[in-house]
């Protein structure tokens, strides 16, 4: 997309120009090179389109907070064709829309993408919990682990509407009946 | 919804249809933004299309007739003729054309990789489930345009849109996203209902859940927040989540919010033109819908929601007749019995699992509140439908007989009702005004038993309406027509001489009472009234003028009072005139004895010493003594009655005034004096 070629093309002009002293360095290459990734992905990410990535995963969230509610209630009325149909719509959305956010994922995401990042998994778990799909369940809390395995304290939104350390919260997750 | 006729038609000039030359180019723009349109009311959507073809100079199937026939169209011309038989079904409600447009975007199965040819794809295909009345089919097409149209287009939109070029003339199908939503929420929420298809929706509540969360009314630039159907899906999702809920079914809060349009008509019908035969017709439109609404209910959450408003309408429609004078039979197919039941099942875990039926997502307030609303419903129908069969049970006729007699079951039941859960378990469930409306079942059952009773009534019922009067008393001391109606059946019974004995203690229940002193003492609402009546009750005479006078008497008591003034003046003449006949005759008696040991004239002539030495008196004072002394006891007895009658007399007036009181409760049942009912009734225990 045009747009965002040339919001791309003005990052990678703003990182030279920071790092110019840098370059000049040949010492400093290995350095260099790994900040130089890190500032050139959080760069990718800035301004309207970190905005935007934000605004879509909040949204994601949301989204998936209430369709868990629907689901609870579907449940609790014992509506089995209901549940059939829901989960006709819910797994392609998760495929397409949930997936597809937290594909997006870099190591340079800010914090507030990270913790966006995270909700959004446990979110999926959630409802992968609530349609009985223990296999993704399972598949979920394997990546939260692989993603998010040394930041323990990390806080995230589990339970919907609590927050918790991940640790906990995966506790929470993992035995939750 | 009519806001969707008066706004979306107009809203072509906001998204910038372009204005053409000729005919054909004039229609294909119309039919290419026909997303912003569609969702008109028929009426609107033709009225519309009326003034394209005037403009365009050839009607929409002219247009198509020329120009989108034939085998060899493109695709943008295929999904113009689908969208053109779509827009005719839309406006007639012609089948064949729907039946054409699905045989039209049908070509497109296997082409629906353009975000716009998806959107009318599905879009089609759900009116066509609709049509059948296919739930299943509706569900499943509503997701498949939710999830591959309108979320896969929030992202560029968004994109556009943090670009200031989402109206850009270049943004493509991207820039109806606003419309989409509108458009997806009217197909649910409204045409569903329009078509009848009230079950089987419940999963599309993940899309109105989310349609009201920053998509419907987020977009004020496109479609102004007064023309989007913002207002009315926060409404919806409300009900969905609110206490008049069926444990979250959107289908039943789709039925249930039908209902209640069609009763909002009805109850404009009966205030404007009474019980008309359109009136009629309205009310049964109105319970035929909360039937439906009612096989929709899966809880009693759902049930309790129903029949508190079922049971307004029964209400209200009593109420019109009784006000109006009206006869017309209304049949509304819901009873109170039935009401009662459910009020009993929702109550029997208010100590327990209350959160089962239906409240899983609701606190225990919400619970409360359905159990409050259900049970003022119930007290307010059966005390409307007592009244209206008590005012046509006047005469002595067998029929009059019976609407007494269906008068008093129905405040009988109520006050059992009433009784049962007025315990000090089960009060919670019961509202405020629960407590006034159990004093007027109790009175309505005295009336409705002394209205039967003739000038020898059987002394059962007379003891009956006698108890149900204290009964009322004891829940609402201050109406003083009750203390009248109590008197009157002791006297029906014989027993005039035991008023006050019966009395007094009711009377100085309310004068002990904590929760009336602290009222009174917290100058609480109405507290100068309150403080009138437990004066008055302190007072025996008092109490008796509550009991055999009333207020039109009063006037009569005052007069009478002002006599026995004039009649103290009149006494206190004589006894002067005695006096000074009887100071004459002593005077001449000392002039006669010429006894310097004769009475000083200085002594109380008008009283006879019992302790002085008697006096050889002559037979004519000892005459005038003895009717001193006679005039004087009447003239005693007259102070007392005086005194009595002014210290009385004000208590009552100011008693009487209580009628205000009793008039607002009845009409307010949020009165704060409600809430003292209830406590002075709980007070014991």
């Amino acid at each position: 997309m045009k747009i965002a070629r040339t919001l791309q093309s003005s990052a990678v002009i703003a990182l030279c120009a920071v790092f110019s002293g840098a370059c000049a360095n040949p010492s400093d290459t290995a350095t260099y090179t790994k900040q130089a990734r890190v500032i050139e992905s959080q760069s990718h990410l800035a301004g309207a389109e970190l905005a935007q990535q934000t605004h879509r995963m909040q949204r994601a969230h949301k989204d998936l907070v209430e369709y868990h509610r629907a689901l609870v209630t579907l449940k609790r009325r014992d509506d089995s064709s209901g549940i059939e149909a829901f989960r006709g719509f819910i797994e392609p959305y998760m495929a397409d829309h949930v997936d597809a956010q937290l594909s997006q994922r870099n190591e340079a995401w800010n914090d507030e993408l990270t913790t966006l990042d995270a909700n959004l998994l446990f979110a999926k778990a959630e409802l992968q919990r609530g349609l009985d799909d223990y296999w993704g369940l399972q598949a979920t809390i394997r990546e939260i682990r692989r993603r998010y395995g040394d930041q323990n304290d990390l806080l995230v939104e589990y339970p919907f509407g609590e927050r918790n350390t991940l640790a906990s919260a995966l506790k929470s997750l993992r035995y939750k009946r | 919804m009519r806001l969707w006729s008066v706004i979306l038609v107009g809203a072509l000039a906001l998204a910038g249809t372009p204005s053409v030359a000729s005919n054909g180019d004039t229609w294909a723009g119309y039919l290419d933004y026909a997303y912003i349109y569609s969702s008109a009311t028929p009426e609107a959507l033709s009225e519309r299309l009326e003034d394209y073809a005037a403009e365009a100079g050839s009607t929409l199937d002219d247009y198509r007739i020329e120009n989108l026939t034939g085998s060899d169209l493109s695709e943008r011309e295929q999904r113009r003729r689908a969208i053109a038989h779509l827009l005719k079904y839309l406006s007639s409600g012609d089948t064949r054309a729907l039946r054409s447009s699905v045989r039209d975007i049908r070509a497109f199965q296997k082409r629906l990789d353009r975000h716009e040819t998806r959107y009318w794809y599905y879009y089609i295909l759900s009116h066509d489930a609709l049509e059948r009345g296919d739930a299943a089919l509706f569900v499943d097409r509503v997701f498949k345009l939710w999830r591959t149209v309108v979320l896969e287009l929030e992202a560029p939109y968004e994109t556009l849109r943090s670009h200031s070029l989402e109206g850009a003339a270049n943004s493509g199908f991207v820039a109806s996203l606003p419309y989409l939503y509108e458009n997806t929420a009217r197909l649910v929420l409204i045409r569903t209902q329009e078509q009848g298809l009230n079950h089987g929706l419940d999963p599309l509540a993940a899309i109105v859940r989310t349609l009201d969360d920053e998509r419907i009314g987020s977009h004020p630039d496109v479609i102004p927040l007064d023309a989007s159907s913002r207002g009315y899906i926060a409404r919806i999702r409300a009900r969905l989540e609110g206490p008049e809920s069926d444990g979250g079914s959107l289908s039943f809060t789709l039925a249930l919010f039908e209902a209640a349009r069609h009763h909002e008509r009805a109850r404009s019908l009966l205030a404007t033109e009474g019980v008309s035969d359109a009136a009629v017709e309205s009310i049964h439109l109105t319970t035929g819908a909360y039937q439906r609404a009612l096989g929709r209910a899966e809880t009693l959450q759902g049930q309790a929601a129903v029949y508190t408003r079922v049971l307004r309408q029964l209400g209200e429609v009593h109420a019109a007749k009784l006000r109006l004078g009206s006869r017309t039979d209304v049949e509304i197919p819901f009873s109170i019995d039935q009401a009662a039941r459910i009020y009993s099942a929702l109550a029997a875990d208010l100590n327990g699992d209350w959160a089962q039926h239906g409240y899983a997502e609701l606190d225990r307030n919400a619970y409360l509140q359905a159990l409050h609303g259900l049970w003022a419903e119930i007290q307010e129908a059966s005390l409307n439908l007592a009244a209206y069969h008590l005012t046509h049970g006047q005469d002595a006729t067998p029929q009059g007989a019976a609407q007494r007699r269906q008068a008093a079951k129905l405040y009988t039941d109520y006050l059992a009702l009433f009784e049962r859960y007025a315990s000090a378990e089960q009060r919670e469930g019961i509202p405020n005004s629960a407590y006034f409306a159990a004093y007027e079942a109790a009175k309505g059952i005295g009336d409705s038993i002394l209205l039967s009773a003739g000038e020898e009534p059987d002394q059962g019922p007379v003891r009956l309406a006698s108890q149900r009067y204290q009964s009322a008393i004891e829940l609402f001391p201050f109406d003083w027509q009750l203390w009248l109606s109590l008197a009157s059946a002791i006297e029906l019974q014989g027993k005039q001489g035991d008023y006050l004995s019966l009395v007094r203690p009711l009377a100085s229940d309310l004068s002990s009472s904590r929760s009336v002193n602290d009222w009174i003492e917290g100058s609480r609402e109405n507290a100068s009234q309150l403080e009138a009546v437990r004066r008055a009750l302190t007072d025996d005479i008092a109490l008796l003028y509550l009991g055999f006078g009333d207020a039109s008497r009063i006037a009569e008591l005052e007069e009478s009072l002002a006599d026995l003034r004039d009649k103290r003046a009149r006494v206190f003449e004589e006894l002067a005139q005695l006096a000074q006949q009887r100071d004459a005759l002593l005077a001449q008696r000392r002039d006669e004895l010429s006894n310097p040991a004769a009475p000083s004239e200085t002594s109380d002539l008008l009283t006879v010493s019992s302790q002085s030495p008697k006096p050889e008196l002559s037979t004519p004072i000892a005459d005038l003594n003895a009717k001193i002394a006679s005039v004087q006891q009447t003239r005693d007895r007259l102070d007392r009655q005086i005194q009595a009658r002014d210290r009385a007399l004000p208590l009552l007036r100011n008693a009487l005034e209580t009628e205000d009181l009793t008039d607002a409760l009845r009409s307010r049942r949020d009165h704060p004096v409600h809430n003292l009912l209830r406590r002075l009734y709980h007070e014991e225990s």
